[in-house]
């Protein structure tokens, strides 16, 4: 029956499931170091802007410039921008670690706007009250704006890991691996539509489970 | 406690000027104010007045302009930013929309302020639940603040806010989303713990019943000044100001009243022998009867359209709306008589012209 619907997929099968890992591998860590990145980059938007708990105009604008600039760079053309920054931090320019490098910059200025978005949904009279109580700069970060805003961050994780996955494959244009890769190199250009097909079905079970745990999570968190 | 030497709070020349649009509002204009330790002090105005900008100086949270605040003998400025932090851990606050966390249970906001202290958990969390219990909400530790009503939530903030044992409540408008009753026990709650805490409090309202059910003191602001002040009794009893008339007046529904009769159009068409009368008493002048004087002596017919009496401290200030009827003559005489006797007479309207524009300008 599989062997009907995907004889090219069957044909690969090794090389179709390392493609799977290489997503993943790939989508895993740039989330993690975007996400730190993102956190602390849309944290510093938030305490610094007018009316924040570390107001500085300065490092508000100039971070501000920043997040705008990387964020009106098309995908595919930072790809081929960061060729050289890549190869000097990763030694490579071709496979997944060497992609990781222009996904986490493609991806944390999107992150970090998300995240200054979902904490400036908390009441800014939720904050004055810990700064009334003597609580530090840190105390309110982590025990007022991560907590209180912790389903908001969730919820924008969610949708940043989704987009994420797809930057991964725009990434197998330049030979990072994984399933764009293997769309494109296989599929595309040996007219084996089937696996792009099969690539686009696990795309698919990957976003939903995101999307799912995603859900779930925002709502255990709603409550500590 | 009320004759303590030092005040526990003195605000001296504050200032605090935004800029705004490139135009500058003073926010705060030159506030001088000193509070004694153990009083229970209310600064009332109207929105925009500048009373939370005012109080926001007492523990930093707004820096002023210029002048200087002390605060348990320490000027705050020139305090380094922990020691400023460990200020404020003496000056509790609650607000008008309690800011309370909603991703933690009741327990775990009172706890919140003892997060940063070096003391175990199990001390933490009695200390919480004993001042749940002070506030009269031990069985609610484990609930989160949206299953609460509004004077719950408050009661939360409260005991939020006696954690680090403050010497000092300040509490912004906190009855302003609370209904009449709600209203008047958390203001039990404060006056209870005035008197066995000492604790000194400083209470924002706009509205008078709030300051003249607990506040020692008031001060009454307007656009950025504080321009009355001294002991409730004294001030409401015999206003300076219009301001502080407008309060006193408000707060007997006298506002209302009037503004109710003025646009009632059936009380446009008197007849020539008629007066709608506002008259306010004083004093003495409320435990004498001259209604009926007006009545025996000069053959008026007084049909009471709104009474009430505002008691303040010992004094009680009466106010009556009322249509007075008979002669032109007699009419003149009875007002005359009242003014003797020190009641304030407003005509409001008269037989032919109808509402008069100029009321205002008698009211004083
Ligand atoms: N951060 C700010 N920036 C600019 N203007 C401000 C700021 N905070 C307050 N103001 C202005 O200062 C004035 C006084 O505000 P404040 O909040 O102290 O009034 P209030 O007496 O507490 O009023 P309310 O009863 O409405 O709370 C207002 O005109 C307000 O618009
Ligand atoms: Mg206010």
């Amino acid at each position: 029956m599989l062997k009907q619907i995907f004889p090219n997929v069957i044909h690969i099968w090794p090389q179709f499931v390392q493609s799977i890992w290489d997503t993943i591998y790939m989508t895993f860590w740039s989330s993690l170091i975007a996400g730190l990145l993102g956190l602390g980059v849309g944290i510093v938007l938030v305490i610094t802007q007018s009316g924040g708990i570390a107001e500085d105009p300065y490092v508000y604008s100039l971070t501000d410039k920043i997040v705008n600039f990387l964020r009106s760079i098309p995908f595919i053309i930072l790809l081929a921008v960061m060729f050289p920054i890549t190869n000097f931090i990763v030694g490579t320019t071709v496979g997944t670690t060497a992609s990781l490098v222009p996904l986490v910059v493609g991806i944390f200025p999107f992150y970090a706007r998300q995240v200054q978005n979902a904490l400036l949904e908390i009441d800014p009279q939720v904050i004055e009250a810990p700064r009334s109580m003597g609580s530090s700069i840190p105390e309110i970060i982590f025990r007022i704006y991560l907590r209180e805003g912790l389903p908001d961050l969730i919820r924008a994780s969610i949708v940043t890991v989704i987009s994420l996955i797809g930057l991964t494959t725009m990434a197998g244009a330049i030979g990072s691996g994984g399933l764009g890769d293997i769309a494109i190199s296989i599929g595309y250009a040996r007219f084996e539509n089937d696996v792009t097909v099969a690539a686009m079905l696990v795309i698919l079970i990957m976003v939903f489970l995101v999307q799912i745990i995603g859900d779930w999570l925002a709502k255990k968190t709603v409550h500590l | 406690m009320a004759e303590s030497t030092s005040p526990i709070i003195d605000l001296h020349n504050v200032s605090v000027t935004f800029q705004s649009n490139g135009k500058s509002l003073h926010a705060v204009d030159q506030v001088n104010l000193q509070i004694q330790p153990g009083d229970i002090y209310g600064i009332i105005g109207y929105s925009g007045a500048g009373k939370s900008t005012l109080v926001r100086t007492i523990n930093l949270l707004q820096q002023p302009t210029s002048g200087t605040v002390t605060v348990s003998g320490k000027d705050l400025q020139k305090l380094s930013n922990p020691q400023l932090r460990t200020a404020r851990k003496k000056i509790g606050m609650i607000f008008q929309h309690f800011n309370l966390l909603n991703s933690r249970t009741v327990l775990n906001n009172v706890e919140y302020p003892l997060l940063s202290q070096s003391i175990s958990k199990a001390k933490r969390q009695a200390k919480a639940k004993k001042l749940l219990e002070l506030v009269g909400l031990g069985e609610f530790e484990k609930s989160y603040p949206e299953q609460l009503s509004g004077g719950q939530k408050q009661r939360v903030a409260i005991a939020r806010a006696l954690a680090n044992d403050p010497d000092i409540l300040v509490s912004d408008e906190a009855t302003s989303a609370l209904d009449p009753k709600t209203t008047n026990d958390i203001l039990k709650l404060l006056k209870q713990l005035n008197e066995t805490l000492g604790l000194t409090i400083v209470l924002i309202t706009h509205e008078m019943q709030v300051i003249k059910s607990v506040c020692h003191h008031v001060a009454v602001m307007d656009q950025g000044k504080i321009i009355e002040r001294g002991e409730v009794a004294e001030v409401f009893s015999d206003p300076k100001q219009p301001l502080t008339q407008n309060f006193v007046d408000s707060s007997a529904n006298v506002t209302e009243a009037l503004d109710q009769i003025k646009s009632d159009s059936s009380l446009q068409d008197l007849s020539a022998n008629e007066r709608l009368l506002f008259l306010k008493f004083r004093g003495r002048a409320t435990k004498q009867s001259l209604i009926s004087d007006l009545t025996e002596l000069y053959k008026l017919k007084a049909n009471i359209l709104f009474g009430n009496i505002e008691r303040i401290g010992s004094t009680s200030i009466g106010y009556l709306i009322i249509i007075l009827s008979g002669e032109t003559k007699q009419l003149a005489d009875g007002i005359n008589f009242l003014n003797q006797n020190g009641v304030r007479v407003r005509l409001i309207a008269t037989g032919k012209k109808g509402v008069k524009q100029d009321v205002k300008t008698n009211i004083s």
